[in-house]
């Protein structure tokens, strides 16, 4: 009897012994990021019959140290974390563009306010060379601003891809770990019978958390307990002890960019869609990239190409200091075109704008479907594009060369257009401020009839007035009609209303019949008389020469800044770079508030997973004091067993 | 519910961390007086505000060219009102020239007249601030008027107008080509009657008055012939077969109708005399020619000449007399028209600087910041903060271990 109370009050000494050690293990991971406490299990151990005696007890056992763990609640808090990982990389990105755009000194807006204020001043005072100089500065600086906002997102780009690779290597490590520790595991639980090694899933469980914080993943859990873990719609990245390895490719479609591929039990790196990777710094990252970065970089390309076409397009139309006709004001880019990597030698597409106004912000896959046929798709809709009337898919013409059907390619309008643009022009003397044409009339005109400034189109390119040759239009009053027009050209004629009158065009060499205020074009001039002329009253339409006093040219360049030539006739320079300021302000403001509703969430679920499965220091101090008065007592029932065998001895003695 | 204990701390630490930079973010819009410190704040109003600072932008651009606009008309202005004072000199001078002098007289007079012409050369090639000719038109680089190798001053210049943008849809010109001020005549002018250079006798006309608008004839140029001493013929210029009106017997001094005009002429006209009355755009409309024509009649000698070579100068005078005042009415008129134009841009600048003020309200309401809600905010945020600091300091020291 005596010798059971002993070792009763040993496996109470072993039972507190055990729970105080486990109490401590708590205490000291009080800080562990991924510990899910532990409390020793304590059972009574079963009593021994004595014949009338009956079941007396037998002590205490510890039957195993269980960990406070809610597999629910766990994999609530990786998705939300994964999420929350994913909206704050973005948000983190994002919110570098939002800075960019609003900084009023030297953003855009105020730079392209300054280029057109300057070409008013050389429209005032076009013969000042000062004004001029200035006019060239600041669409140099204007410039500069484009190229200088253009590298920085292609700095975030790059970023974009070294934090793309950083992240790639850190999953390679956590999954290579998680493969490994699932090893260890399945090993753990099989040499002891079922009772679970608990640091090690802790260290697993803290593992997968940490992954879904790069990337979202989704977990199965295997019956011997270990985890396959997946990601997409079943791409396996852990199955049991084998880690599939992910490496970092330049994409095939695109180079600029480093995508993830999945490593194959071949060694050959295949390209991961991108739909693929969700969650995660690395989902935030790719999304950044594909719904922000790109639209940015391509819209601000748009504006710079508009900018440069439309300048250069009326600065040609104009005449310089030195009596020619404009030279080239802005370099212009081409179209981006990107040959997939798998395309056949040789094969090529080239790419020229056709219509500016018509260019989108969106990117387009070429995909050849014969060596003479082949299907544009619209990246940002993903719909295919149909040619227009003049050949062009969205404001650019396409030739294919040496293709096969199979072959694709990426066509980036507009990706380049910022990084590209710059200013040709350095000499103040060759801003195109005047026209190129000035109209006057006889002197000794009897008629009260005018002629106004007119203007040219680009068909005066063709054909200019020679400056020996001035066009000398003469009334005949007899029939109401002018003669004179140069040989060879047709005058179209269009009255007041809009409308053309019966006869318009006017052959060459036939005199036209003269309507007071409607419109007459030759050779890409369109000149309107107005007023009542006397017979014999002559009308001259000459090359503008030594005009240095003109500013007509100037006049409609400053035009351009009202213009809406952007999207279809639809926004201006200013409108397009407001509509992008208030893309990326709302997406950035949509970002940021959803990320601090996750992350508000996210602390909801940590909270309710860390009242489970969280050390509580005051609790443990409570059982560290509560188990050792346990073993104290047990101490003191074996102290008591001993007496009573002392007493037992004494009674010999 | 169980609170373990790193939980604690990590949400003290987040609540702590979110009222910080809440904190930090009413500092950066006070630092800045802005509420908007990226475009993400308020994509709505940053979108606007840089709608509303390119319409100031615009604004201001087109109160430069309205500047300098009003620069040029008044530098025009300025010209115009001296070629006035001239033109009005001449005139006086004109008239004395007509008085009994004797050659050494009018000779004096002559050079007057071509100081006078000097001064009014001058005047149209007037330059700018920039050293460019005003009334050059588009040719500014060179002066537009310049004197030819036979004396007269010819225009050089071209028509073109210099136009400046003063507001979004309305161009103006900031000046007047010379050709429209020195060579041109308003289309209300005046009749110019003129005796021709071959004339023989002492006939001198006087002016001419209108009285019959509706007349047939009204309009056109007519020239008066006399056949012979005592008769004379009027005819339309082209002429038409049957003159306008026959043979009437002429009588000195006398009335002659033609075309709903009147006009008189005394003296003895010799035969074969004739004088022209045309509109003034065909009697030529050069101010500069006309001053040249009446210098070098009144340096012809007519002391010893008789009433015929008087009867020249007289009609010269005559002549000139009325095509200086249609050339002055055309100054004036162009005159008027820069004094409207700078009276627009007034206008122009007044509804502008309104149109402005409240851009730059609409931009402050956009974007600046309201300091006292922004200042009150901050304190807020502040007590938040130190509260919560404060809550924290307090928890995180009790701990069952104190009591141990």
């Amino acid at each position: 009897m005596s010798n059971n109370m002993f070792y009763t009050g040993l496996s109470g000494l072993n039972a507190a012994q055990a729970a105080l050690v486990t109490t401590g293990h708590n205490t000291a991971n009080v800080n562990t990021a991924g510990y899910n406490r532990q409390t020793a299990q304590i059972t009574s151990s079963s009593g021994v019959y004595s014949p009338g005696v009956g079941y007396s007890g037998n002590g205490v056992k510890v039957t195993d140290i269980s960990r406070s763990y809610d597999q629910y609640l766990t994999s609530q808090l990786n998705r939300a974390q994964s999420l929350n990982q994913s909206l704050s990389t973005y948000s983190t990105q994002i919110s570098q563009i939002d800075n960019l755009l609003v900084n009023q000194a030297s953003g855009l807006a105020p730079q392209l306010q300054t280029l057109f204020t300057h070409v008013q001043a050389v429209a005032n005072t076009p013969a000042d060379p000062a004004a001029r100089q200035q006019l060239i500065s600041s669409s140099q600086s204007l410039a500069n601003q484009f190229r200088s906002m253009d590298q920085y997102l292609t700095s975030l780009n790059a970023n974009v891809n070294d934090q793309v690779s950083g992240t790639i290597d850190q999953i390679n490590t956590y999954t290579s770990q998680i493969a490994s520790l699932n090893k260890q595991v399945a090993m753990a639980g099989n040499a002891r019978g079922g009772q679970a090694p608990n640091d090690l899933l802790d260290q697993r469980d803290q593992m997968v958390n940490e992954l879904n914080k790069l990337l979202g993943t989704s977990l199965l859990v295997q019956d011997d307990g270990q985890y396959n873990v997946f990601i997409g719609n079943g791409q396996p990245l852990v199955m049991g002890d084998k880690a599939t390895k992910l490496a970092v490719i330049s994409s095939v479609k695109d180079p600029g960019r480093s995508t993830p591929a999945v490593v194959n039990t071949a060694g050959t790196a295949l390209e991961l869609s991108e739909s693929m990777v969700s969650g995660g710094s690395l989902g935030g990252l790719l999304k950044f990239r594909s719904e922000t970065l790109e639209t940015v970089q391509n819209s601000l390309g748009r504006i710079a190409i508009s900018l440069a076409n439309t300048f250069n397009f009326q600065q040609k139309l104009g005449m310089d200091l030195n009596g020619n006709m404009g030279a080239e004001f802005f370099s212009q880019t081409s179209p981006d075109v990107i040959s997939n990597s798998k395309n056949m030698a040789g094969s090529s597409l080239n790419a020229e704008f056709s219509d500016i106004s018509k260019l989108t912000i969106s990117d387009y896959r070429v995909s050849v479907t014969s060596p003479s046929t082949y299907v544009v798709t619209r990246l940002s809709d993903n719909t295919a594009v149909s040619p227009d009337l003049t050949g062009a898919y969205d404001g650019v013409k396409l030739t294919l060369g040496g293709a096969v059907a199979g072959d694709s390619f990426l066509l980036q309008p507009t990706r380049t257009g910022a990084r590209d643009i710059a200013v040709t022009l350095t000499d103040p003397a060759l801003v195109a401020a005047a026209a190129p044409i000035v109209t006057g009339n006889k002197v000794g005109n009897k008629g009260s009839a005018a002629i106004n400034a007119g203007r040219v189109d680009a068909n005066y390119l063709t054909a200019p007035l020679a400056a020996s040759a001035p066009v000398s239009l003469v009334f005949n009053s007899v029939n109401s009609q002018f003669s004179g027009f140069p040989a060879k050209a047709v005058v179209t004629v269009t009255l007041t209303d809009g409308t053309s009158p019966t006869g318009s065009p006017y052959a060459a060499g036939a005199p036209v019949p003269y309507s007071s205020g409607a419109s007459m074009t030759f050779n890409g001039v369109t000149v309107a008389i107005s007023g009542a002329p006397a017979n014999g009253d002559i009308f001259t339409i000459g090359k503008n020469i030594g005009g240095v006093s003109d500013g007509s040219n100037a006049l409609l360049l400053g035009a351009l800044q009202n213009k809406k030539s952007i999207a279809n006739g639809t926004a201006s320079f200013n409108d397009a770079y407001g509509k992008l300021v208030s893309t990326v302000g709302n997406k950035a403001r949509q970002v940021q508030i959803a990320n601090t509703a996750q992350t508000s969430l996210t602390m909801q679920i940590k909270t309710a997973q860390q009242s489970v499965s969280g050390v509580n220091q005051d609790e443990e101090t409570a059982n560290l004091l509560m188990f050792q008065q346990m073993y104290q007592a047990n101490a003191k029932v074996i102290q008591t067993a001993s007496t009573l065998f002392d007493a037992v001895l004494g009674i010999i003695h | 519910m169980r609170i373990s204990t790193s939980s604690f701390y990590e949400q003290s630490k987040t609540t702590m961390g979110s009222l910080q930079s809440n904190l930090l973010r009413v500092q950066q819009q006070i630092g800045a007086n802005s509420k908007i410190l990226a475009p993400s704040d308020d994509p709505l109003g940053a979108t606007r505000a840089l709608t509303v600072q390119q319409s100031i932008a615009l604004n201001s651009q087109y109160s430069a060219s309205r500047s300098q606009a009003t620069q040029t008309l008044s530098l025009e202005d300025n010209a115009l009102q001296n070629v006035t004072t001239v033109l009005q000199n001449v005139k006086v001078l004109l008239i004395q020239a007509g008085g009994t002098l004797t050659d050494a007289d009018r000779a004096t007079i002559a050079t007057t007249l071509q100081s006078n012409l000097d001064q009014l050369q001058g005047l149209a090639n007037t330059g700018d601030s920039n050293g460019q000719f005003l009334f050059a038109g588009f040719k500014s680089g060179s002066a537009p008027f310049v004197r030819q190798t036979d004396g007269s001053i010819g225009y050089v210049g071209d028509q073109g107008q210099r136009m400046t943008q003063v507001d979004v849809s309305r161009q103006m010109s900031g000046s007047d080509d010379g050709r429209s001020i020195f060579q041109t005549v308003q289309s209300g002018a005046g009749y110019v009657s003129a005796s021709a250079a071959e004339n023989t006798g002492s006939g001198v006309f006087g002016s001419t008055s209108v009285v019959d608008t509706g007349n047939l004839n009204y309009g056109k140029d007519f020239v008066i012939s006399f056949p012979t001493t005592t008769t004379y013929q009027v005819n339309t210029v082209p002429a038409s077969l049957t003159p306008l009106v026959p043979a009437p017997a002429y009588t000195p001094g006398g009335t002659i109708e033609l075309g709903g005009l009147q006009i008189n002429i005394s003296g003895a006209p010799a035969a074969g005399d004739t004088f022209s009355v045309s509109t003034a755009r065909n009697a030529g409309t050069d101010v500069f020619a006309a001053v040249n024509d009446v210098i070098k009649a009144l340096k012809n000698p007519t002391d010893n000449g008789g009433p015929e070579a008087q009867a020249k100068v007289l009609n010269a005078l005559n002549t000139a007399n009325r095509k200086i005042t249609n050339a002055h009415d055309n100054v004036l008129t162009v005159r008027s028209s820069v004094g409207s134009r700078l009276q627009e841009l007034d206008a122009l600048s007044v509804n502008s600087d309104s149109h402005m003020l409240s851009d730059k309200s609409y931009l402050s309401d956009l974007q600046d910041l309201d300091y006292s809600s922004a200042i009150a905010e901050f304190y807020q945020r502040q007590t938040a903060l130190q509260a919560s600091q404060q809550t924290f300091i307090k928890i995180q020291h009790i701990a069952l271990f104190n009591y141990l």
